[in-house]
């Protein structure tokens, strides 16, 4: 019998001696420790000599945090030839002030190890090499991605949401959202399979992250059911955008074994409006015209607006 | 109208003062920051004065790497009144060594940021205060537990299973798995609405986790669809515990705003045996057994065995 887990010899090692990965340069890293849910996790390698934290999309490292400030501190890193020789941190008269390790701070220099509050959100300095970035990135990615699909899952994504609806409330941006349900998916599993029916939901949510673009945030919300936000985006360029995809889903044939797997795709598409109340409110109207969609024909675009809920 | 983005002022400071719980005392903790699916990011906190690692269950650490010795090193804490005064590792003469930031090493002393190596899981050891400790394991839970019932999520119980598969291989240990699907799933979402439903599945994981014992482990593995491993069981025991489940949910009633929900499951009973050469084989059978439960009469617990499994 094949005893596959009798130990077996090392054939290689992680990380041996001058292994480059364990050895190479080690990068500064920020992750945030403590805050808000869509931020929490988060990390950045601090490359540039000055980098800017705040509230504001212009800053670095943009925090959403109703108690940071628009611009809130900087850091700064000089360095030699010797590799890093400074880090230093500035805080640039906020209103709540920046803490260093629980002391307020207006200028200081940083360690390894020191923790920042800015608001409701810790961040907390390390130095990192390859192995500690990528097992970060990883833990990350297991959290915040849906495994089968690799698109966000449906936490992450409905705190971005909320991170837009702010965000538009307070600036007057524009940004839409399409949701999106494959047609007819329990007849491909049932006839497929389940392998057959995942294989496919893999590969039309290679088809939407294809027909995106870069700014847009796609998430799975359900089992055959996704969410997409599009960033300084009216209802115009949504539809456009949820209509190529429909068209591409239309087109896609899934060569599975001996059969080919097909289907089409319903969306709903809808532009923030001021009088939404919550992420709910809006979602739900995405929603409705994606069932409109799925009841009148399938395969099908509907957009959503704010005057069909309110019959203003 | 309420700009509810508007910078708000501080109250409260993360980090209290010198004083506080900043200062707490750190913990050692080891994180397993490379290595098997299973072990991934699990963390654990040295508190005793000596942690044995090694494949075997008996370790306080255990990993499921097939590079690593059944007892492979162990890690000793010497603390005084003062704190933590020396932590070192003693390899424990293991068939493919144990390396310390990529050396090998026989017995050596240990600091903060240090990896240990045995096979090809990487260990990294750290001084965590509080709130470090709390980032990691809610980045964790996030990573590994189904956000709406709290139980573990499919990528992770699948790992657990993979690993207990591979240990019953080698050592001859029991275990069996139920699988269980809650019956007209489908029907709760429809007359009550999804928010009913999703009520409804959180409270029975909590049921099924009242049910449980300590070293049963517990996943959802899709919309209405949950596995359970129990570890050193045999068939009998497995069946008396879905038994006890099927008949928890059969009585349990959800009371929703003067509605009365109630419905009941199905589960299928498999003990772990030889001959099954994958894990999916396992899951199989006890997917079958499940719906047979379900294709005769619903409420009903079914068990397979391995002459169920059809010649290939």
């Amino acid at each position: 019998m094949n005893e596959f887990f009798d130990e077996t010899i090392c054939d290689r090692h992680v990380a041996q001696p001058g292994d480059e990965k364990l050895r190479a340069e080690r990068s500064i890293m920020l992750i945030i420790i403590a805050g808000g849910d869509v931020d929490f996790g988060r990390h950045f390698i601090l490359e540039k000599e000055e980098v800017m934290v705040g509230r504001d999309s212009g800053n670095d490292i943009v925090i959403h945090d109703g108690k940071i400030s628009k611009v809130h501190c900087a850091l700064s890193v000089t360095r030699g030839s010797r590799g890093i020789e400074r880090i230093g941190i500035r805080d640039l008269a906020t209103t709540n002030g920046t803490y260093l390790n629980g002391e307020p701070v207006s200028q200081a220099t940083l360690r390894a190890g020191d923790k920042i509050q800015v608001g409701d959100t810790l961040l907390q300095l390390s130095y990192s090499d390859e192995i500690e970035k990528e097992y970060h990135a990883k833990l990350f990615d297991l959290a915040a991605r849906d495994a089968l699909t690799g698109l966000y899952n449906k936490r992450y994504i409905f705190n971005e949401m909320e991170n837009h609806l702010r965000i538009a409330r307070r600036s007057g941006r524009v940004f839409s959202i399409i949701l999106l349900d494959i047609d007819d998916f329990k007849g491909v599993n049932d006839r497929f399979g389940h392998l057959a029916g995942d294989e496919y939901l893999r590969q039309v949510a290679g088809l939407f992250v294809r027909s995106l673009r870069e700014q847009d945030i796609a998430g799975r919300i359900g089992g055959e059911e996704f969410l997409v936000i599009l960033p300084e985006t009216a209802i115009d360029g949504a539809m456009q955008l949820a209509g190529r995809i429909r068209k591409n889903v239309e087109e896609f044939v899934l060569a599975h074994e001996e059969s080919r797997v097909r289907t089409t795709i319903s969306a709903g598409v809808c532009q923030y409006d001021r009088e939404f109340k919550d992420t709910k409110e809006f979602v739900e109207l995405a929603d409705q015209a994606m069932y409109k969609a799925k009841r009148t024909e399938k395969n099908k675009v509907m957009r959503a607006s704010l005057s069909e809920q309110t019959g203003k | 109208m309420g700009d509810l983005y508007e910078e708000t002022i501080f109250d409260r400071k993360l980090i209290p003062d010198v004083n506080g719980t900043a200062k707490s005392e750190q913990a050692i903790v080891l994180t397993i920051i490379a290595g098997n699916e299973a072990d991934f990011g699990k963390h654990f906190v040295l508190e005793r004065k000596r942690t044995a690692i090694g494949r075997e269950k008996i370790n306080d650490i255990t990993l499921s790497d097939g590079k690593v010795s059944k007892a492979h090193c162990e890690i000793s804490v010497i603390r005084s009144s003062r704190g933590v005064e020396q932590i070192s590792l003693l390899d424990l003469d293991s068939t493919n060594g144990t390396y310390v930031n990529g050396e090998a090493v026989v017995q050596t002393t240990l600091k903060a940021g240090d990896k240990i190596q045995a096979g090809s899981t990487i260990l990294q050891l750290s001084y965590s205060d509080e709130i470090e400790r709390e980032y990691h394991a809610k980045l964790f839970d996030f990573a590994a537990r189904d956000a709406l019932t709290g139980m573990y999520n499919k990528r992770f119980i699948v790992n657990e299973l993979e690993n207990y598969c591979r240990i019953a291989r080698r050592s001859n240990r029991v275990f069996s798995i139920i699988m269980l699907d809650i019956d007209d799933f489908k029907q709760i979402n429809d007359r009550y609405g999804h928010l009913a439903g999703d009520e409804y599945l959180k409270r029975i994981a909590g049921l099924f986790q009242r049910t449980l014992r300590e070293q049963d482990i517990a996943g959802r593995i899709g919309g209405e669809e949950f596995l359970v491993i129990l570890p050193e069981t045999a068939i009998e025991g497995a069946f008396q515990l879905a038994v006890r489940i099927r008949k928890g949910v059969e009585d349990f009633v959800l009371s929703l705003q003067s509605q009365e929900i109630r419905t009941t499951l199905s589960a299928g009973v498999c003990q772990y045996e030889r001959g099954l050469k994958e894990v999916k084989d396992l899951l199989d059978l006890a997917d079958q057994a499940m719906y047979e439960a379900k294709k005769s009469e619903k409420n009903k617990v079914m068990r397979a065995s391995f002459s169920d499994l059809p010649e290939k």
